[in-house]
């Protein structure tokens, strides 16, 4: 039977599943001869990987395979984005009803009996490839109809990955000055932005092309009379009826938008008079040097500036003069500031460098030094400041000779807050009234909550240092034979007033302290201890996992550190467990991939934490050196709760199989999540139904209680 | 004895590729059906009925795409006992199979 290859059979994609090989022979060969793109799998495992890989148009498989079956691999493919317009046709035997209704419910959309005729199986295909462009078109003008009412002031742009206009609305070819739609690209547009964004944009659509990620971009566009623009560009990737890729993107004017909100920052952030920076822009920045310090502190100055006697001027000069001396000030500050950049070291020899400087309000100015390597330097500083205002100033026909006191506040030591060093600094400068060009440094204590967060640091400094920390275990229940072989450990921190307390409070702590590693390496050394303990007295095999911070891995050498605590504590790789996230795993993969695959080919075991909350894809997941997913508690909390809850949960479970990996469903607190979770055979369960977590000794007695429990109902 | 395979299915066989196809289908249909024989046969004598099921099953679908029903529905007789977790009764069968099939054997060499 000879049909003849059609332009609708030529680039759709068939994936032919059947574990039998004639039947996976005639099947795939029928669609072959018929001009489809076929790909052929031996059971439901392999047909989800060609599912990711692949475009797949339609799949035809088989019910009964080993690994996944049809049925499993028919809900898979449904919860896979995109995965509803994936056509789906099941080979069943003539007999077997119960298949052909087990088949529609989970998602099938057609079924043929199995010992064909070629030509009917090829109809059903052909079918239900037809709907799907249907359904595809359907959709394609249900999208095209959304952006154009989204926002009818917005041109539209559709075009390739590489580039060519599909559609373009006539706003669009306004904004960027072309008369020709047809010679509109994304090589047109980049040829007229701004010089200085090309690249910009060059690359963030290239990311965006690469991801098929949603994108927004806002470039400087040059009209052809010379004419700057700023362009919005705000768009999303689909395919198209023949399934090409598209950029569907909306291009939006924000030139006027943009001027006015540069106005309105201006205004919030500079004082209207001198239009030198204003207090919240000091505090602004101030906040984003410290921020950027990090552990290394060093001091930074904050000089509260006053001119003395300033309101007899303005009332013996009016106001309009005393504005115009203001000004005058602030342009003097303003240039000692500039000339100040340009020299590192000043006169005392101190190495100074970023100057800021602000008007505070009426008669008062901020001046800030950043990198003062001696506190005493600060005065030296400030009697320059009061000699560069001592300079006579004109003030209409007249010149004036101004003076100034000076408060001033330091950080770290008076202060850790921008907002507070300035307030310090002008408490000290109110300790100077009635005396002229007086200079007064802050004294006073330290604020309350500055105090008890360094204390707190402080503590947890010490904490590290004397290793006041403990690991708790919570017990892993296997649910196939009911045995308890593994733990997750979880460091406690056995403060000496607060008493217990749990990691949530001290983590982000160390790790914005930048002690994390210690910490991290302080918990690998006590799980091995552990491990090899409980390798002797519980189960050889007994495994303990622990949690890597992402920053540990670019911190320490975590292979050495692990192999160390491991021949030191005189127990296996293999006793042990690293638990990582799914953002650890994709903020720098590169490193974190490399380190996993040292610590898996040492025979440890490698889990992924909270999955599911994350962004892992099902290809991405092939590829990561993983051998367990932990299902975050939120999916299991809604087990039983929803319909979609439950199918959630079992597509993972059926998803980790078919990838090989083991699954631990964390957060089980009800019977019934429990039952759910065994009968869908996941491996191992974790939660406060079973036990939570417990010190050591807790664990020991626990363990033997279960054990004695097991044995009795056996 | 009957042909086993069904003229009308290797009419439609032959239409494919010209012909050039169906020695190719009927070769790969003779080298994994003589290894499920082992196969079912060694699931019998070992009573494995579940092993006996998915031999069976795979077997009756590649009988069926080649038109050779009567073994198909000997494979299909296996198969349900199999599924009821059986494999007493299915040594006769079993007999009966191995002798179809060697004549399927004999009756496809004129297609290779």
């Amino acid at each position: 039977m000879n049909t003849p290859v059609t332009q609708q059979t030529g680039n759709k994609v068939v994936l032919v599943v059947d574990d039998d090989d004639t039947t996976r022979l005639l099947t795939s060969t029928i669609m072959t001869d018929a001009g489809y793109t076929v790909l052929t799998a031996c059971d439901g495992a392999e047909a989800l990987e060609k599912v990711a890989e692949h475009n797949v148009d339609c799949v035809v498989t088989d019910v009964m395979m080993p690994n996944v079956n049809g049925f499993d691999l028919c809900s898979m493919i449904r919860i896979l984005p995109d995965g509803d317009r994936i056509q789906i046709l099941f080979m069943t035997g003539l007999d077997d009803l119960e298949s052909i209704q087990r088949a529609y419910s989970a998602g099938a959309n057609d079924f043929a009996t199995k010992g064909f005729h070629p030509a009917l199986l090829l109809e059903r295909v052909r079918f239900l490839l037809r709907n799907q462009q249907l359904q595809d078109a359907l959709r394609q003008s249900e999208q095209r109809l959304k952006y154009a009412q989204r926002l009818a002031s917005l041109g539209h742009w559709e075009r390739t990955l590489d580039g060519r206009t599909r559609a373009i609305s006539p706003t669009v070819c306004k904004f960027l000055d072309s008369t020709d739609p047809s010679q509109v690209s994304w090589d047109y547009l980049c040829a007229h932005t701004h010089p200085d964004d090309v690249s910009f944009l060059q690359l963030n659509m290239k990311r965006a092309i690469t991801r098929h990620s949603n994108f927004q971009l806002e470039h400087r566009y040059l009209g052809t009379n010379g004419e700057l623009r700023i362009l919005r560009h705000q768009g999303e990737f689909n395919r198209d009826a023949n399934g090409e890729w598209l950029i569907y993107s909306t291009v939006q004017d924000v030139t006027e938008n943009r001027a006015q909100e540069e106005r309105i920052r201006f205004m919030a952030f500079h004082d209207p008079l001198t239009e030198l920076p204003n207090r919240a822009s000091v505090v602004r920045d101030l906040s984003r040097i410290i921020a950027g310090q990090g552990t290394e502190r060093r001091m930074i100055a904050v000089f509260a500036l006053s001119l003395d006697d300033f309101s007899r001027i303005t009332s013996s000069l009016g106001q309009d003069a005393s504005n115009a001396v203001l000004k005058a000030v602030g342009d003097c500050l303003r240039r000692q500031m500039r000339d100040s950049a340009h020299m590192s070291i000043n006169e005392s020899g101190d190495v100074v460098d970023e100057l800021m400087i602000a008007h505070a309000e009426a008669d008062k100015f901020i001046c800030v030094v950043n990198n003062l390597q001696l506190a005493e330097a600060a005065t030296s500083i400030a009697k320059r400041l009061q000699r560069t205002i001592a300079t006579p100033i004109k003030a209409g026909d007249s010149e004036l000779q101004l003076t100034a006191s000076i408060g001033i506040s330091i950080y770290p030591d008076d202060a850790v807050a921008a907002n507070q060093l300035i307030d310090n600094a002008f408490t000290a400068l109110m300790h100077t009234k009635d005396q002229k060009a007086a200079c007064q440094l802050f004294s006073a204590d330290l604020t309350q909550s500055a105090r008890q967060r360094l204390s707190l640091e402080a503590q947890l400094r010490q904490a590290v240092e004397k290793e006041e920390f403990e690991l708790y275990f919570q017990p892993r229940l296997n649910l196939a034979d009911n045995s308890i072989r593994g733990a997750e450990a979880v460091a406690r921190w056995r403060h000496p007033t607060l008493g217990i307390v749990g990691p949530g409070e001290f983590i982000p702590l160390l790790e914005e302290m930048g002690q994390i590693a210690e910490m991290g390496n302080l918990v690998i050394g006590m799980a091995a201890r552990q491990a090899a303990r409980w390798q002797r007295n519980l189960d050889q095999n007994f495994r303990i996992s622990f949690n890597i911070s992402p920053l540990q891995f670019s911190a320490v050498d975590l292979v050495a550190e692990i192999d160390q605590a491991v021949a030191r504590a005189g127990t296996r790789h293999a006793n042990l467990e690293v638990e990582v996230t799914e953002s650890a795993l994709m903020s720098n993969p590169e490193q974190v991939i490399s380190t996993l695959k040292s610590l898996r080919e040492r025979g440890m075991q490698i889990a992924m934490d909270d999955f599911g909350t994350g962004f892992s894809s099902l290809g991405m997941l092939r590829d990561l050196p993983v051998d367990i997913l932990k299902i975050d508690r939120s999916f299991v909390m809604d087990i039983g709760v929803t319909p979609s809850g439950s199918a959630m949960v079992n597509a993972i479970l059926l998803m980790a199989r078919a990838l090989s990996l083991d699954c631990v469903a964390e957060g089980v607190e009800l019977d019934s999540q429990l039952n759910f979770l065994a009968h869908n055979n996941c491996h191992e369960a974790q939660g406060y139904l079973l036990a939570k977590p417990m010190c050591a000794a807790d664990f020991e007695q626990w363990i033997n209680k279960w054990q004695k429990q097991k044995a009795s109902v056996a | 004895m009957q042909p086993q395979l069904d003229p009308e299915k290797i009419n439609m066989l032959r239409g494919l590729r010209n012909g050039a196809f169906l020695p190719q289908l009927l070769r790969t249909y003779r080298e994994q059906s003589l290894s499920q024989l082992t196969g079912i046969r060694n699931a019998i004598s070992s009573k494995d009925a579940a092993t006996l099921r998915s031999i069976t099953h795979s077997l009756k679908s590649a009988s069926m795409s080649i038109g050779a029903s009567k073994i198909g529905s000997l494979c299909a007789d296996l198969e349900t006992l199999g599924r009821a977790g059986n494999t007493a009764g299915s040594e006769p069968i079993c007999a009966e199979l191995e002798q179809l099939h060697a004549a399927l054997m004999t009756e496809t060499e004129q297609y290779l």
